[in-house]
């Protein structure tokens, strides 16, 4: 079965990851890592004073949140090489502001089975319950979602 | 591991629990099947015109409320059986609303991951997520696996 991991830099994805391949995963599971890359935010460009284009400042935002983007990758990827899990991780570019949809949209594109993800990431408001992106998936899937809470 | 799987009369469960037996159980986990059935409403009694206790009334939605109950269990005791799981199943009748009462089994139990369809019995056809599903998602301490019908 094809199943597809949302994943965050955030410490439940990281839990949630290891609680699926203890309990659930079973050897002919196939995972897709999805991590919706968001576009870091990049200073907008002030013209009034005649400003220089930052260019400093937006390489070392890029390269920092591409550096971010690529310890994500490893440390997943490592965990499934470790145990020989079949894996391909998936970094979408899609919609920045909708790790949602992107999610559902690779769920979809890589006709996986199930979908497994944490109840909250790295989002401002801590005291919720569930998080904006795992309520999206929960109620705009059309497969089988495990939500592993805090 | 433990599951608790939340059933009701409904396809939807009878699919979830499918689904999850042929995709995520492992031998050696033990499955608590469990429905929590909300006290039926039984008709007041009304003393204005002096009428007289409406026992047959009360015990025909007893009657029925139980036999329910009892084909449910019937149910889910025959598939447990036939797909040869360690099981055990609780069909009771509770004060609390389905999902607070769900959430405490779990507790109870100690299950480590809950198991439920998207909708059950419920009123509301159009809806993507039932009530009891919403509650115990958002109010349950361990995972929970919405089964989504394939047919959905």
């Amino acid at each position: 079965m094809k199943v597809l991991f949302a994943v965050d830099g955030s410490e439940i994805a990281e839990k949630a990851f290891d609680w699926y391949l203890e309990n659930v995963h079973q050897d002919s599971n196939f995972l897709v890592i999805v991590h919706g890359r968001e576009n870091p935010q990049i200073p907008t460009l002030n013209f009034t004073e005649g400003a220089a284009f930052p260019s400093d400042e937006i390489t070392r935002i890029m390269k920092e949140s591409n550096q971010k983007v690529d310890a994500l990758v490893d440390k997943f990827s490592m965990k499934c090489s470790e145990k020989k899990i079949k894996f391909k991780v998936a970094l979408e570019g899609g919609k920045p502001s909708k790790p949602g949809e992107t999610i559902l949209a690779v769920a979809d594109q890589e006709g996986c089975e199930m979908i497994v993800m944490g109840s909250r990431g790295l989002g401002t408001i801590r005291r919720t319950l569930l998080g904006s992106v795992s309520d999206y998936v929960i109620h705009h899937a059309k497969i089988p979602v495990i939500v592993c809470p805090v | 591991m433990k599951v608790l799987i939340a059933v009701d009369p409904s396809d939807i469960a009878e699919k979830a629990f499918d689904w999850y037996f042929k995709n995520i159980h492992k031998e050696g986990n033990e499955v608590y099947v469990c429905h929590e059935a909300e006290q039926p409403d039984l008709p007041t009694v009304f003393f204005a015109g002096g009428a007289s206790f409406p026992a047959a009334e009360i015990g025909r939605i007893m009657t029925d409320h139980n036999k329910k109950k009892n084909e449910l269990e019937n149910t889910y005791t025959m598939k447990c059986k036939s797909y040869k799981i360690k099981h055990h199943i609780d069909i009771e009748t509770t004060q609390d609303k389905p999902g607070v009462a769900i959430c405490k089994k779990a507790e109870k139990v100690h299950a480590n991951m809950i198991v439920m369809g998207t909708r059950g019995m419920g009123a509301i056809r159009r809806t993507v997520l039932g009530s009891v599903s919403d509650y115990v998602l958002h109010h349950s301490k361990v995972p929970v696996l919405i089964c989504r019908g394939q047919d959905q």
